[in-house]
């Protein structure tokens, strides 16, 4: 049994639910796992927001629940003195609260800022996957059904953006999730393997609108845009809006975008892709 | 699905209603299913809210007062 | 340790309280276990849809056990330091009010000193002389909210009631009336089965002035946001129109367009332009169901009075639109299958709050007219309501009058007010501080459109002024309009007693004379519905918001914390002094009274009470072939009208204008105003007297708007819930102030030299705030956006109009209202600069004195505001709980 959550970057919407369960859960109450996590000052579930854009034109935001990943080879562990952080069989990584003590390298470590260093107790602190619930067989046994029990993230999410389960079991709903959508490993553990799992964290994207010549004020539909980027070419026509866009390019690339429509001269832009560009508002002429 | 009853045409709400019984009924609410009435005793409403269908015997007897 | 799990629903959605020896433990959202019943199932375009088996909170439900312990409960009665109980209600030290702190008083002299008072203003002003007013949905439950015990206290006594302004979607009331009727849904049209309707062949979505993932759908927590996902998923176009490009919008959208705040409705005329001129409307469904579209389509085309054709170009140079994105728009929803809309209901973005908000509302009602209103697919629908429901169950909602405790058939006998005199709540503080008001209009005017044209004036003729305030609940200076105003009034001597009861130490309680310690939700009992706000009433099933239907229990989780006490115990407590508290109570107590709703509705058919209350919850099961009556679809088919709250003229097929249609030149505004400039029987974009044409822009470039919060529900949680301070869009935690965060263009910041996380000062000639600058591209360049309601309140000289750090910036809206015959607020409608401040920031927040003060009083190891904030003081309170706790079980 290998525990995990998958974090679908587009299903959340930024509503906070994860963050103030897990706040309730864990601020001010210790378990058998950790210390209580200070009243202020710590997210062991944070939800990190960017805004993706350039131009009031076509402004986007990314959404993306961040938590301990609960690595396969933690790079905390390794960090950490007299076995201070351990892998349950399950998977779930404890930082333990007393054999931690002092051991700021802990925090350090991780590559993801997933960790935090407790000033008063002097000790690193971090998500626990609600492992302490997970293991009381009394917690919500009233429910009557312990697939019902899930971490307080998980339990409070509305959209669908947190899901719990097994990722050892292929049948389970995270391990078809996480088969079905694009997996988005974060930058800083790209090639680990990590138990929680991001899927459809953007990379960049290109966009802009066509027009026809400015006089006539008009959008102009059906422009053929291709974005060549890396030797991959990515194509696009406008919408009725007039509007293009292309998602997922590769980062920090040189990218050459060609817009064509027949009977009006191309127009060719350059861009790099080391952010979300809005390229332009393309008026054509004949 | 077009509604024939026409059912806030037929009674007055907040009106008083008699029963063949002798009981005398509030209609508190007219909506698409139900004629919702409380009996009126002495001026009180008593008893559990009471549902008539509005096509039944029951709406059709009932007389204002 | 027994672990005791009790079940409670507030604003923000249904929970479930865990209480361990005494004290809470956590709050979750309520898992429904394989005995609750199925969902509803939707099935459109080869899928199936079914909601999560959860019932599904927003946040702020999930913060209830912090409000519980929070650093800024009320916990003592407390009266003012400086308040002398004069004979003759002179000398008080009024002028202190928000001034002065507190000392900490018992139960008894509280009581004794209010019945007093109130037999002294009664004596010598008549019943009259006392006023109270309510905040909206501090609390939740049929028994214990405002509705209820403080409509039955209020009631007995008599006192000059203070009409609500429908100040969440004001254009919408007080215009679409004139248009298409409805004014028994304040002007919010019917979302009956529309989801399932929308799922199955709505094309493209309009959310004008609609941020659903903010408002929730009004109490529906986060019960739609899988419905838009859906919609998403299925390739429906979603197109957002506001100033704010908001955090639905954000993540949402196909299309984002910014309009200059207060030029919508010029928006709406060039999209009609464009569908008169290439004749892209419904002509059939016009021809059958449009009284004078003809009149109206001239005027658009610039053959009406003022010869200006309502093009698409004169749209662009007034809504910074290119002309060329307003025709595509127009195409876009003149080809495709089109729901949206704004105003009501989750669409509470800001649009119908400016000053040519009945025009807009009108406007938007005639765009949806022309494309077939009713038909499949084409309605006024925003995605926050309409789910599949069971509409035979019957559960009294808080505006329903049988499920209210101050009448029949819930109380035995129904409290009548003996005062016909009235307040209209935006404008009570010019009442009192000029004496005398006159205003059009009777709150909510949902019992006929000739009540917008009530005349009113105060004082009414033979009767007194008013000299007693009872606040209950809430904080207006983040709510209401030029909220200094408010502070000027309550340190006038015209207000010789004022009392606040709440839970929370808000920024108005610092006002009172005498603070009442209410208790929260969670420490008293109480009975309710998510969501529903009335069957019969303005909102009529507005649990189509939900994905289920969930009727709860609310169990007493803990006892009343400190000396609090239930706001029903307080009424009660109050009329035993005045001599008639076996009236009030009918001898029963608050679970009697909960148990009265149960015993007079549906519920006591479908489960006992003993079941009831011991599963705190009960779901109502849709039926697997529900009977579906799509909101308006009876009138586009011309048969009667078949939907839930359905009117007698409507089962004629006619809507409830006076000519039964839609009302391009309305017959209403010409029998009753044919001459208010605000609302002309044409609808019309109006340049704003408060806008970017007013001479103030000079002066004040930046159009302020201010919608309803995110991070907060009115004024409620955010000021007691520090770990939302923690929320980077939301504020910023600086020196002990939680700053809030206002959002400016990246353009006009660099003119200001305002780097994103500056300090930003916004200011005009009515105050200032301090804000954290967030410089974003999220903003169309001439505004500045800052959430409404500010729970946190923190004038730099308590007791003065001084500079606010709470982020109250309702202090900068205007007071005037909409028309002078058109009673609705518009802070949406403010002007004003910014700058980058570099004065000094004070440490901590101002009022917190006060109450570590008094709590030190009453016990010397009492935890102190900052504290609970960023110490121990939550798990000292919790322990000390704890240990009474234990004390008690012992004995």
């Amino acid at each position: 049994m290998r525990l995990g959550i998958a974090v679908d970057s587009r299903m959340c919407m930024a509503c906070y639910c994860c963050f103030t369960a897990c706040k309730d859960e864990h601020c001010g109450f210790a378990s058998k796992l950790t210390a209580a996590q200070p009243m202020m000052g710590q997210k062991w579930i944070d939800v990190r927001e960017w805004e993706r854009g350039d131009d009031s034109r076509k402004i986007k935001t990314a959404t993306v629940p961040t938590l301990c990943a609960h690595c396969a080879d933690p790079a905390c562990a390794k960090a950490a003195k007299n076995g201070a952080v351990y892998k349950r069989d399950d998977g779930i990584v404890i930082i333990d609260p007393v054999k931690s003590k002092g051991q700021r390298a802990i925090v350090d470590a991780c590559p993801i800022d997933a960790v935090y260093w407790n000033e008063e107790l002097e000790i690193p602190q971090k998500c626990t996957m609600c492992a302490e619930l997970l293991d009381d067989p009394e917690y919500l046994a009233y429910l009557g059904d312990p697939k019902l029990k899930t971490p307080r993230c998980v339990e409070s999410c509305p959209n669908q953006a947190l899901i719990f389960g097994d990722l050892d079991d292929p049948n389970s709903e995270i391990s078809k999730l996480v088969a079905r959508e694009r997996q988005t490993q974060l930058e800083p553990l790209a090639g680990q393997e990590t138990n929680v799992k991001w899927l459809n964290v953007p990379t960049v994207y290109l966009a802009g609108t066509v027009y026809h010549p400015a006089e006539l004020e008009e959008v102009f539909i059906g422009a053929k845009v291709r974005v060549e980027v890396d030797g991959q070419t990515f194509e696009t026509e406008t919408n009725y809006f007039g509007d293009w866009e292309i998602e997922w390019l590769p980062k920090n690339k040189d990218a050459k975008i060609t817009i064509e429509a027949k009977g009006y001269k191309p127009v060719s832009y350059t861009a790099k892709t080391d952010r979300d560009h809005y390229v332009d508002r393309t008026f054509l002429s004949k | 699905m077009a509604n024939k009853l026409m059912v806030q045409h037929k009674f007055k709400l907040n009106g008083l209603y008699k029963t063949p019984e002798g009981k005398i009924l509030k209609v508190v609410l007219s909506e698409v299913y139900n004629l919702r009435c409380f009996e009126s005793v002495d001026g009180k409403l008593v008893g559990p809210m009471i549902k008539i269908h509005p096509e039944s015997d029951l709406a059709n007897a009932l007389v204002e007062v | 340790m027994a672990e005791k799990i009790t079940h409670s629903v507030c604003v923000g959605g249904p929970i479930a309280i865990h209480t361990e020896d005494g004290v809470i433990r956590r709050v979750r959202p309520i898992i429904f276990d394989n005995n609750d019943p199925k969902g509803w199932v939707i099935k459109a375009r080869g899928k199936e849809f079914t909601p999560n088996r959860k019932a599904q909170p927003a946040f702020i439900a999930l913060t209830e056990k912090n409000r519980a312990y929070s650093y800024d409960r009320i916990r003592y009665p407390m009266i003012r330091e400086d308040f002398v109980e004069t004979p003759d209600g002179q000398n008080r030290n009024a002028e202190n009010r928000g001034k002065s702190g507190y000392r900490r008083a018992s139960w008894d002299e509280v009581l004794d000193l209010i019945a007093r008072e109130i037999k002294r203003l009664q004596a010598k002003y008549g019943k009259e002389t006392i006023t109270a007013c309510t905040g909206s949905h501090h609390s939740w439950g049929l028994v214990g909210y405002k509705l209820s015990a403080f409509a039955r206290f209020f009631r007995m006594l008599g006192y000059t009631e203070i009409k609500d302004n429908p100040d969440s979607w004001e254009g919408f009331t007080w215009g679409a009336p004139h248009t298409y009727g409805y004014y028994w849904r304040l002007g919010g049209t019917e979302a009956f089965d529309l989801l399932e309707d929308a799922l199955q062949n709505v094309e493209t979505m309009i959310m004008w002035s609609h941020d659903p993932d903010t408002t929730r759908g009004g109490y529906a927590g986060n019960e739609s946001t899988m419905w838009r996902h859906w919609l998403d998923d299925l390739g429906v176009q979603f197109i957002y129109i506001d100033p704010y490009n908001n955090f639905s919008s954000v993540k949402q959208a196909d299309k984002w367009f910014g309009p200059r705040p207060g030029t919508d409705a010029a928006l709406c005329e060039g999209i009609a332009h464009v569908w008169l001129t290439e004749g892209s409307y419904d002509k059939e469904y016009i021809a059958k169901h449009a009284h004078r579209f003809d009149e109206w389509a001239d005027y658009i085309l610039g053959n009406g009075v003022d010869k200006t054709p309502k093009t698409p170009l004169w749209a662009e140079r007034e809504t910074g639109i290119p002309a060329a994105d307003i025709k595509a728009l127009a195409r876009r929803w003149a080809t495709t299958k089109t729901m949206g809309g704004s105003g009501l209901r989750g669409g509470f973005g800001g649009v119908c709050r400016t000053a040519n908000g009945t025009e807009f509302a009108r406007l938007m009602v005639q765009l949806f007219a022309m494309q077939g209103m009713g038909k499949p697919g084409q309605n006024i629908w925003v995605a926050t309501t309409g789910a599949p429901m069971d509409y035979n169950f019957w559960f009294g909602g808080y505006s329903d009058p049988l499920s209210q405790i101050a009448n029949q058939p819930i109380a035995d006998v129904t409290a009548v007010n003996s005062v016909t005199q009235k307040l209209y709540r935006p404008n009570v503080p010019d009442a009192i501080l000029d004496g005398h008001y006159e205003w059009y209009g009777e709150g909510f005017c949902g019992g006929g459109i000739d009540l917008e044209f009530t005349e009113n004036i105060y004082p009414k003729p033979g009767y007194n002024k008013v000299h007693m305030f009872w606040r209950y609940g809430g904080c207006f200076m983040g709510t209401m309009l030029d909220t200094n105003k408010w502070v000027k009034m309550y340190k006038s001597p015209e207000l010789e007693f004022v009392i606040n009861q709440d839970i929370h130490f808000h920024g108005e309680a610092r006002f009172a004379d005498v603070i009442l310690p209410a208790c929260t939700n969670l420490e008293r009992y109480d009975i309710g519905e998510l969501c529903n706000s009335g069957n019969g009433g303005y909102q009529s099933h507005s649990q189509t918001g939900n994905s289920w239907q969930v009727v709860v229990f609310q169990d007493k989780a803990i006892e009343p914390l400190w000396d609090s006490r239930s706001d029903y115990w307080i009424f009660n407590a109050v009329a035993e002094r005045l001599g008639w508290g076996a009236d009030f109570n009918e001898g029963r107590t608050e679970i009697d009274w909960c148990k009265r709703m149960w015993e007079k509705s549906d519920l006591c058919e479908r489960i006992s009470w003993e079941d009831f209350t011991k599963k705190g919850y009960y779901i109502a099961p849709v039926p697997e072939n529900w009977e579906r009556h799509p909101g308006f679809r009876w009138f586009a088919e011309g048969y009667p009208c078949d939907t839930p709250n359905h009117k007698a003229f409507q089962e004629e097929g006619k809507l409830g204008t006076f000519t039964g249609k839609f009302e391009f030149v309305s017959e209403s505004l010409l029998y009753y105003a044919p001459n208010d400039e605000a609302r002309t029987p044409i609808a019309s974009y109006k340049h704003s007297w408060e806008g970017h044409h007013s001479i103030k822009a000079k002066k004040y470039p930046f159009h302020l708007i201010t919608p309803h919060p995110r991070f907060d529900y009115h004024t409620q949680h955010n000021s007691s819930t520090p770990w939302f301070w923690e929320i980077p869009e939301n504020r910023v935690y600086i020196k002990g102030n939680p700053y809030l965060i206002a959002r400016i263009h990246p353009t006009k910041a660099a003119e200001k030299g305002i780097k994103d996380g500056d300090l930003m000062l916004l200011f005009n000639e009515r105050g200032s705030v301090l804000c954290v600058a967030r410089v974003t591209y999220r903003v169309e360049e001439n505004t500045i956006h800052a959430y409404g309601s500010s729970g946190i309140y923190n004038p730099v000289k308590p007791g003065e109009t001084s500079m606010d750090i709470g982020g109250c910036v309702n202090i900068l809206s205007p007071g005037k209202l909409m028309g002078s015959m058109v009673p609705g607020m518009a802070p949406n409608s403010t002007l004003l600069d910014v700058c980058k401040y570099e004065g000094e920031i004070p440490e901590g927040q101002y009022f917190e004195y006060k109450l570590d003060k008094v709590a030190k009083e009453a016990d010397p190891d009492a935890e102190t505001c900052v504290e609970i904030i960023e110490g121990h003081g939550f798990e000292k309170i919790q322990a000390k709980v704890k240990l009474a706790y234990a004390g008690k079980a012992a004995k």
